[in-house]
């Protein structure tokens, strides 16, 4: 319990500070919010009438409670880019695109990971092995946009798996959402598959060289069952704190494959905002990201406790 | 798998040489200019007269390979030097010092390192404007916090023992302790976090510049020119590949080199 209570003291430290850089980035290091959105052009009533209007007249800690206070409520104002749309409409419309795109990630990640893992590891130094090694040295240095283009080309340009460029809405048909999403979320996982697999088969590796392994060999249990039903269980708890920095690249590796497919995500509606400095926009986006990060990473910490008696003993 | 260290730190060690060499060499040679436009040449598949073929514009894709290569490595090696150094600073004085300092500096890292990679790269671009230096410190930004965590538990490994005792003993101040006694012991550590931090710096301006924010043009980038070339995939699949296979193989050069080196020294 009281490890838990630290860890969300620490969570919340870090989504402070979070919010307090970002906001210091976009408020004070750029200058004048004001005169960035209407630009050099403005006259000065122009400015003075948006800087009432965004409350910029306060000083910069009321600011700053004002904007965290909005932000939690999702009350964020409209987007400079599209004008009359609110930031947290457009954001929670295409958060699900996202955040599946993330979820078959991972999904994947996971799928791909242990068997590759265990396999490697129960015939080290063997042929198989080997070439699982090669593979995922290769797949590690990949990139993921790399890929992406690789797979447009291949499955879609020459084999015509799919039609690149086209989305489905999963509002139209959530069948064919998901269908559009396997190959980007493919190459989304991949490269951290193969970071996975790498780390995985260590773990394994370490705990095979273990007494206790020994113990349960002697004791009649085969391979099979010394591997799964004791090495595999110690070899995880690594494995998962892994997983929590995994899911930051999972999101950033979407923002940009999203670019690559055309995929109408949270990444897509980055790139564009920063192209036409829609900085309330990007500055929301960037602490919504991170939040949902951070989070992540705070529920594998803890659990890894929960899992593990002889760390939640300790 | 410990056996072939050795070979991994070779292996990484030719690749890295490979890839500095053939960039280095397009400032001597080129067959030509990178933005030499040629339109009867357009879209020319690889042949002899161009090992790489020709892009849209009738551009050689050899030749503006070879380009980006230097001007990547370019930005790649001053932005992990510079993290490098401001990184192994920040860590060394945030073991050495603990307490406040210790705990200021690492709770900022934290907060740094909780940004997904990409992002942070991506604000610095819309916060700085869009020009040549601000990739640097985008990426310089980036990498700090994986240097101060290497530097801060090497230092904290090293500071009580007894030969840095003796030197506080004989007077030394903790500057000479800092860069004379505990830097030199953590250099292999140092000298594999950085490269791979150069690995990961590669692949980010790759991303940054996939994303048009990296290096500009009319300077051609391995990003970019995949970036361009997913518009012509049916008709020159070759534009694409030679970029992102370059990319694959200068990441992985140094991905090799850094852990290669991690193997054997520290």
């Amino acid at each position: 319990m009281y490890f838990i209570a630290r860890r969300l003291v620490i969570t919340l430290l870090t989504l402070f500070l979070v919010s307090v850089l970002t906001f210091l980035a976009f408020n004070v290091v750029r200058g004048d919010p004001a005169s960035l959105i209407l630009g050099t052009e403005a006259t000065e009533e122009q400015l003075a009438a948006l800087r009432e209007e965004m409350g910029l007249d306060r000083s910069l800690p009321v600011r700053y409670v004002s904007w965290l206070g909005n932000f939690l409520t999702g009350n964020l104002g409209n987007s400079v880019r599209f004008r009359g749309e609110s930031i947290s409409g457009l954001i929670l419309d295409r958060l699900p695109v996202t955040f599946c795109l993330a979820c078959l990630a991972l999904v994947f990640i996971l799928l791909f990971s242990f068997p590759a893992a265990l396999i490697s590891a129960r015939r080290e130094g063997g042929l198989l092995d080997r070439l699982l090694c090669a593979c995922t040295s290769m797949s590690i240095s990949f990139p993921g946009f790399f890929l992406a283009v690789l797979f447009i080309w291949i499955f879609g340009i020459l084999l015509n798996f799919f039609s690149p460029g086209t989305y489905v809405s999963y509002r139209e048909s959530p069948a064919r959402f998901f269908g559009g999403l396997i190959f980007p979320a493919l190459a989304v996982a991949i490269p951290n598959a193969a970071i996975m697999v790498k780390f995985l088969r260590t773990s394994i590796l370490q705990q095979l060289r273990f007494d206790y392994v020994r113990t349960a060999y002697s004791k009649g249990a085969s391979a099979r069952a010394a591997l799964y039903r004791h090495v595999l269980k110690n070899a995880i708890i690594p494995a998962l704190t892994l997983l929590g920095m995994i899911i930051a690249e999972i999101f950033s590796g979407s923002i940009i494959i999203e670019q690559v497919f055309t995929i109408p995500g949270i990444g897509r509606l980055l790139i564009a905002s920063i192209a036409s400095r829609d900085y309330p926009m990007i500055q929301t986006l960037v602490v919504y990201i991170t939040f949902i990060v951070v989070f992540a990473n705070t529920l594998a910490d803890i659990c890894i406790r929960l899992i593990d008696p002889r760390i939640r003993a300790g | 798998m410990d056996s072939n260290w050795n070979g991994e730190l070779k292996t990484g060690a030719l690749l890295c040489l490979l890839v500095a060499g053939v960039s280095l060499a397009g400032l001597f040679y080129l067959p030509y200019g990178y933005n030499e436009m040629e339109s009867s040449r357009r879209f020319l598949p690889p042949q002899a007269r161009h090992l790489l073929g020709t892009d849209n514009f009738g551009r050689d894709v050899f030749s503006r390979i070879i380009t980006g290569g230097r001007y990547t490595l370019f930005v790649a090696i001053l932005t992990v030097t510079g993290s490098a150094c401001a990184g192994s600073a920040l860590g060394l004085l945030s073991g050495y010092a603990g307490g406040l300092w210790d705990e200021i500096i690492m709770r900022l890292m934290d907060a740094l390192s909780s940004f997904p990679g990409i992002l942070l790269a991506l604000v610095m671009v819309a916060l700085l404007d869009n020009g040549q230096f601000t990739l640097l410190i985008a990426l310089l930004v980036l990498f700090i916090p994986s240097f101060v965590r290497i530097m801060r538990s090497g230092t904290l490994q090293y500071k009580h023992r007894d030969f840095i005792l003796a030197a506080e003993i004989m007077g030394a101040s903790p500057f000479r302790i800092l860069f004379r006694h505990i830097l030199p012991n953590l250099a292999p550590s140092l000298l594999s976090a950085s490269a791979l931090g150069l690995s990961n710096a590669i692949l980010a301006e790759a991303a940054m510049s996939y994303l048009g924010l990296g290096i500009q043009p009319p300077v051609p980038s391995w990003g970019r020119m995949l970036s361009e070339s997913q518009n012509f995939l049916f008709n020159a699949p070759w534009c694409a590949l030679a970029p992102g296979m370059m990319i694959m193989l200068t990441v992985l050069a140094f991905h090799t080199l850094g852990e290669g080196i991690r193997r054997r020294y520290c």
